[in-house]
């Protein structure tokens, strides 16, 4: 029986998850939620492939993050769920350590559900699901809704692989920090990013922690004076 | 109907408004009547300031350029706005004009109430032309083009060379000591003093301050430098660069793929452009052999020191002045010192032939607006900046290795010569010495062998955090994200099926399991949050801060060993320059201690003090607890490396926060048995504020 969640019939929920136990753990929970769970077992092609073949036979997904360690999937869950962006609802869930945080902060604006391992249950599965739907609507949630605001680099860190830039939101927070890879702004522009320059920028200006934060579409505005 | 013709009229305040709005200090105005004598292929161009020091003064700009007869101070000289520069021209000595517009001028006339220009063209130099601008005049009416201006012809009553003289008069403004020192060193800058200037264009300025720094100037000391830099890019956007050392010895090289980080095809979208930078090594051992003292050239690079930048032979403002580091290069210093020049370490210039006009002054003459050429040519600089770093830390790198081989043999050959002294030596001291020197090589051994076993017990160590990190990153991912999923699906399925039997059957195990998960998920970011590398990031670090988040991590393990932890802190938010890691250290090794320490003895109830006092400029931090104090071991001896009282105990703990706190520039004692009877540790830190 498929599930019907802001308007969209969902019968099969994929499951990308490189650990057998945790894949039929994840399982598990899909049935629960009354959806058809599909696990995938055996290792994925490239993102460009599977994104066209088996993303059209699965109705939504959820996807674990670090997928390339066992040679699972040549990408990063992240990735595959900002691919899918706008095709299939699809969940991230991960441990959300600092240190995966700018690797999943590059593909956040497309990211619109994460949900940490402790909290994956039936119901965060099917309202999940409901919020993506809804946000490829263009319904967004008031913590995901883009807002054009400024950015105001302090610090570029370009030791880190990629280099590591710290701005502040003023209209977010002006006390606090924020961090994102340089990769999130378009190489064009990366040329302009130094301290005291400052962007137009799309930001979550509702998400209420630095980790929900996306930055989104740079475009550049000039040196602080 | 009948059309009436009428041109655009301007308000005489318009004059105003441009004048004080595009003279961003009276140094760069006189500059651009500097500049329009450089245009006028003058050699020779003397600024004078006449009384200056008050308002009312006088300031004289005279060249002995080409000059202008009346035509030319008509169309050229007096139109405001229009560019001087002949498309793709020269002059006739070969510069390429400065291409001022005449606004930067217009602020230089206005500094005074009137300005008098008197200017023999080199055509007829018999004959000289005045005219004279009364400012007043233009207050008084209500239109530009209602003052007439009277351009005078004379006959020149010597027989003389052309050029030109500005005298600008009754001064709106003093001219500041401050000012005069710019302005000085802004001419002596102006035509590139590092290398033979082509131009041999040399403006000169009648004030004591002009000749105290041109001395300084011509001093030069190049050859102190350690390092020189030459990098350049080519007309088709490919750069190449050396380093030489102080004899032009060539050091390293780097094609285009080196400079541009491995982006081979990807080419400088920038005119050809030069940059040279000298480095210099300012520490006194260095200059102890050679003739120019260390004093002198930090003077002389505190005076003329940073990347000034030259466009088509002309120094463009303000790049390289004092507290202008357009490349960045005291930022990277700070975070690598022993590789990177900053820009009181160096001096250079980025000269640019940019006969298109790609680069563009701003109206304001505060710099270029930075379009992609410009930012194309700082790319260009910085990337040479950092390929010169990189292979700085090479050779440091591997003269390191170099000297760690060889210390053993060097040592050995030492102790061989000594050897040989004592066998010469008379034979009634003979003995003596060879006993004296058997005993101080025996400790001398001791010491080596204690610094070795420390040096391994470093890497010991830093190979069990990184296991522990991957271990800890590894157990979240799987087995521990498993046994979460899992034991969540047991509960809620099993709730569903028992129903009210689910409480009293299940509902204890699972909970323990969650809590003991809860628990291990705890170790493992501990584990991670430890090396945290934004925690090695030198920076502000709220030290209270740091003592909150130790102590809320250590919780699990406080709780469990039942560790009460108080937090007697001022009030105030104490904070220094350091890495948040470094606060942390210190305080993650006490706290373990303690947790240790309390193990051995039955206090009842454990506690730890964790104590904040602002003193002067330094944080005092108490670190106190009722465990046994310190046993066994004397309190100086707690803080050697390998000094331990526990089995299997590295000794390191104390050592660390004792080297720890020395990196911060404090100081660290401790007391056996301190206020509440177990041991007392007591940090002086030096602190920005509170």
């Amino acid at each position: 029986m498929p599930v019907i969640l802001a308007g969209k019939k969902i019968t099969t929920v994929g499951i990308i998850e490189d650990d057998d136990s945790n894949r039929d753990s994840l399982a598990e929970i899909v049935a629960d939620a009354n959806f058809r769970p599909v696990p995938r077992d055996e290792p994925l092609p490239s993102l460009a492939d599977f994104a066209a073949t088996a993303a059209r036979t699965t109705d939504a997904f959820i996807f674990d993050h670090h997928l390339k360690q066992s040679q699972y999937a040549p990408f990063d869950g992240a990735e595959a769920v900002a691919a899918l962006y706008k095709k299939r609802p699809s969940l991230l869930c991960t441990q959300w350590s600092k240190a995966d945080i700018d690797t999943i902060r590059l593909h956040r604006r497309r990211i619109p559900v994460l949900i940490p391992t402790d909290d994956m249950n039936p119901e965060r599965i099917t309202q999940g699901i409901e919020v993506c739907i809804k946000e490829f609507k263009d319904e967004f949630l008031p913590s995901r809704e883009p807002v054009r605001t400024i950015v105001r680099i302090e610090d570029v860190d370009s030791k880190q692989n990629p280099p590591t830039v710290y701005g502040i939101l003023p209209s977010w927070n002006p006390r606090q920090v924020v961090r994102f890879p340089i990769d999130v702004i378009d190489e064009k522009l990366r040329k302009y990013v130094r301290a005291d320059e400052r962007f137009f920028v799309h930001v979550n200006l509702g998400a209420e922690d630095e980790a929900e934060l996306y930055l989104d579409d740079f475009e550049y505005r000039g040196r602080l004076k | 109907m009948k059309g009436i013709e009428v041109p655009l009229r301007f308000s005489t305040s318009i004059l105003r408004r441009l004048g004080e709005e595009l003279n961003p200090s009276p140094d760069q105005s006189v500059l651009e009547l500097v500049k329009n004598s450089y245009d006028a292929d003058a050699v020779g161009c003397t600024v004078e300031l006449i009384r200056t020091d008050q308002p009312g003064g006088t300031i004289r700009v005279s060249d002995n350029g080409d000059g202008m007869d009346a035509a030319a101070i008509r169309d050229g000289w007096l139109v405001l706005g229009q560019s001087l520069k002949a498309p793709g021209g020269r002059t006739r000595l070969g510069r390429i004009r400065a291409g001022s517009k005449g606004l930067g001028r217009l602020a230089a006339l206005r500094m005074g109430l009137s300005a008098t220009l008197v200017s023999r063209p080199r055509a007829d130099p018999k004959h000289q032309f005045r005219l004279t601008i009364n400012w007043r005049d233009y207050d008084e009416a209500a239109l530009v083009e209602d003052v007439i201006l009277i351009i005078q012809e004379e006959p020149h009553p010597e027989k003389s060379q052309p050029g030109t003289e500005i005298t600008l008069e009754h001064l709106r403004c003093d001219i500041t000591r401050m000012d005069v020192k710019r302005l000085a060193r802004s001419l002596l800058l102006l035509a590139d003093p590092f290398g033979e200037s082509p131009e041999g264009f040399r403006p000169v300025l009648r004030a004591p301050e002009f000749a105290d720094l041109e001395a300084l100037v011509e001093n030069r000391y190049f050859k102190d430098a350690e390092y020189h830099l030459i990098a350049r890019v080519d007309k088709s956007g490919k750069a190449h660069a050396a380093v030489t050392d102080w004899r032009g010895e060539e050091l390293f090289s780097a094609g285009h793929g080196d400079l541009s980080k491995g982006r081979q095809e990807e080419v400088y979208k920038c005119p050809p452009a030069e940059f040279d930078l000298w480095v210099f090594i300012l520490n006194q051992y260095i200059f102890s052999t050679r003739s120019s003292s260390l004093q002198e050239v930090k003077t002389w690079l505190q005076t003329f020191g940073g990347v000034h930048l030259y466009q088509n032979g002309l120094r463009v403002n303000p790049y390289g002045n004092p507290g202008n580091d357009w490349l960045d290069m005291n930022l990277s210093r700070v975070r690598s010192p022993e590789e990177r020049p900053g820009t009181n370490t160096s001096i250079g210039r980025v000269s640019i032939l940019d006969t298109e006009d790609i680069l563009l002054q701003k109206t304001d003459r505060s710099g270029f607006i930075e379009n992609d050429t410009f930012l194309e040519i700082r790319r260009f600089a910085t990337d040479a900046l950092d390929w010169m770093a990189k292979r700085r830390v090479e050779t440091a790198e591997k003269r390191r290795a170099q000297e760690r081989t060889e210390a053993p043999k060097k040592s050995e050959q030492a102790k061989e010569s000594l050897h040989q002294v004592i066998e010469k030596s008379p034979k009634s001291a003979r003995e003596s010495l060879q006993v004296a020197f058997a005993k101080y090589n025996r400790a001398k051994q001791k010491e080596v062998d204690t610094l070795r076993r420390e040096v391994q017990l470093y890497r010991t160590l830093s190979t069990a955090g990184i296991t522990a990190a991957t271990f800890a990153h590894e157990s979240a991912g799987n087995p521990i994200k498993a046994i979460s999923l899992s034991i969540n699906t047991i509960a809620r399925r099993a709730k569903e099926k028992l129903g009210k039997e689910y409480e009293p059957i299940l509902a204890e195990p699972v909970e323990r399991i969650i809590k003991s998960t809860n628990s291990l998920k705890v170790l493992g970011n501990v584990t991670l949050s430890l090396i945290d590398h934004e925690k090695r990031r030198t920076g502000r670090v709220n030290i209270h801060q740091v003592i909150d988040n130790v102590t809320k991590m250590f919780e699990p393990f406080l709780e469990r060993s039942k560790v009460i932890v108080i937090r007697d802190l001022v009030k105030a938010e104490p904070f220094l320059r350091g890495s948040e890691a470094a606060v942390e250290s210190i305080l993650a090794n006490f706290l373990d201690n303690s947790i240790i320490w309390f193990e051995r003895v039955q206090t009842r109830e454990r506690k730890v003090v964790i104590r904040t006092q602002v003193d002067d400029e330094s944080l005092v931090l108490r670190f106190l607890d009722n465990g046994p104090g310190i046993v066994g071991i004397s309190k100086e001896d707690v803080w050697l490396p390998g000094q331990t009282t526990r089995p299997n105990g590295t000794g390191l703990g104390l050592t660390i926060v004792r080297d720890t706190v020395t990196d911060l520039g404090g100081e660290v004692s401790a007391v056996e048995h301190g206020e509440f009877g177990g041991a007392e540790f007591i940090i002086r830190v030096p602190i920005l504020g509170a």
